[in-house]
């Protein structure tokens, strides 16, 4: 879009390719969402550590970025998008339940939930049952362990580790300088390292092949 | 040049290495910086350890990331139901709010009786004090009359 004086408005430049009416924006949401759910899923899941709230988180994130659907700039991923939704429901969750937690002594009680084992998925490349057992623990050890990390670092852990995102689009996510991404990402990753020496000791480096 | 603490070559000292090794390992560094991190593990073998060790943690947070959990939305995001439902919840919060609304209005509306209750026995209070202050004076006013024509 130009305007008479010749200068392309940001906002209509970047605007969605929509179309005209409320249907042809929900077809073209609802395709979007189809693309990247089982990943928002996926992230979702190992920032709240529970399918269920999982699932709820994916859900609202969905809907308020249909909401704000006009303020998407398409120069972007979808996904990164709403996956910084995400992170922002998620931080306000937290928010509410610390806030929760703080007057509820029984809290914790009622946030006990299925811990899931999916270490089960990883499959045996020859390698013998003990070996594989071992590696299973590992995983497991890991997984508390970005489990206890604080918040800051556990987002970039789970982005840049688990998901795979790259420094930029992590800090794209998170909304934060790619600095800031990497000394997060090593001091989470120094905690994790430290936990595991606590708990193999000189062993640790034999552990993964 | 060697480094005034610590080992190290080419002004890249052990403690700068590791702060950088994170980054190092996923290729975030500039390539001058990359390379030498990469000369350096050559020559120090502590530091060879402590990436060995970094490298074991991302490998295995990348394996955690590859074992995928069973999370399968059982009928995927419907914007049709999600709307819905959050209209269903704005309802149920105006009916909450007009509810709560409601009592409020109660409550000041007993209060209000309340206190005029109150101001009208106070009115009648007052009344039958003034009352009685007027028949006082007018006893006072005829006792200083009689008085008065007494001394005349």
């Amino acid at each position: 879009m130009v305007s008479p004086n010749g200068v392309m408005h940001m906002a209509e430049e970047h605007a969605l390719p929509l179309g005209k009416t409320l249907e042809e924006e929900r077809a073209w949401f609802e395709a979007q969402v189809k693309e990247c759910e089982a990943h928002l899923l996926r992230f979702a899941y190992y920032l709240t550590g529970n399918t269920e709230r999982a699932k709820d988180l994916v859900q609202e994130a969905f809907l308020r970025a249909f909401q704000y659907r006009h303020s998407f700039d398409h120069r972007y991923p979808f996904e990164n998008w709403v996956s910084a939704i995400l992170l922002n429901i998620h931080r306000q969750r937290e928010k509410k339940d610390r806030f929760l937690k703080f007057f509820s002594a029984f809290w914790q009680a009622e946030q006990e939930d299925e811990a899931e084992d999916f270490t089960e998925q990883l499959e045996d490349e020859g390698e013998g049952p003990e070996t594989i057992a071992l590696k299973r623990q590992v995983i497991r050890d890991v997984y508390r362990c970005i489990e206890g990390l604080p918040p800051k670092m556990k987002e970039v852990m789970v982005l840049c580790d688990i998901m795979g995102y790259s420094y930029e689009e992590a800090s794209e996510v998170i909304g934060c300088p790619i600095g800031t991404v990497r000394s997060r990402l090593h001091r989470a990753r120094r905690y994790v390292k430290k936990a595991l020496e606590a708990a193999y000791g000189d062993e640790l480096l034999g552990l993964w092949g | 040049m060697t480094s005034f603490l610590g080992f190290g070559d080419e002004n890249m000292r052990c403690r700068e290495v590791v702060r950088k090794l994170s980054a190092f390992l996923d290729e975030e560094l500039s390539r001058e910086e990359y390379l030498k991190v990469q000369r350096h593990l050559e020559v120090c073998a502590l530091c060879r350890k402590e990436y060995e060790k970094f490298a074991l943690v991302r490998a295995v947070a990348r394996k955690l990331g590859d074992i995928t959990p069973r999370i399968v939305p059982e009928e995927g995001f419907s914007l049709e139901r999600a709307l819905r439902s959050m209209r269903r919840g704005r309802v149920l919060w105006a009916l909450v709010a007009v509810l709560g609304l409601f009592v409020a209005f109660l409550v000041f509306w007993g209060w209000q009786r309340a206190s005029l209750d109150e101001q009208i026995l106070d009115v009648e209070h007052f009344a039958a004090f003034s009352e009685d202050v007027l028949t006082r004076s007018t006893v006072r006013v005829e006792t200083l009359e009689f008085l008065a024509g007494e001394y005349r």
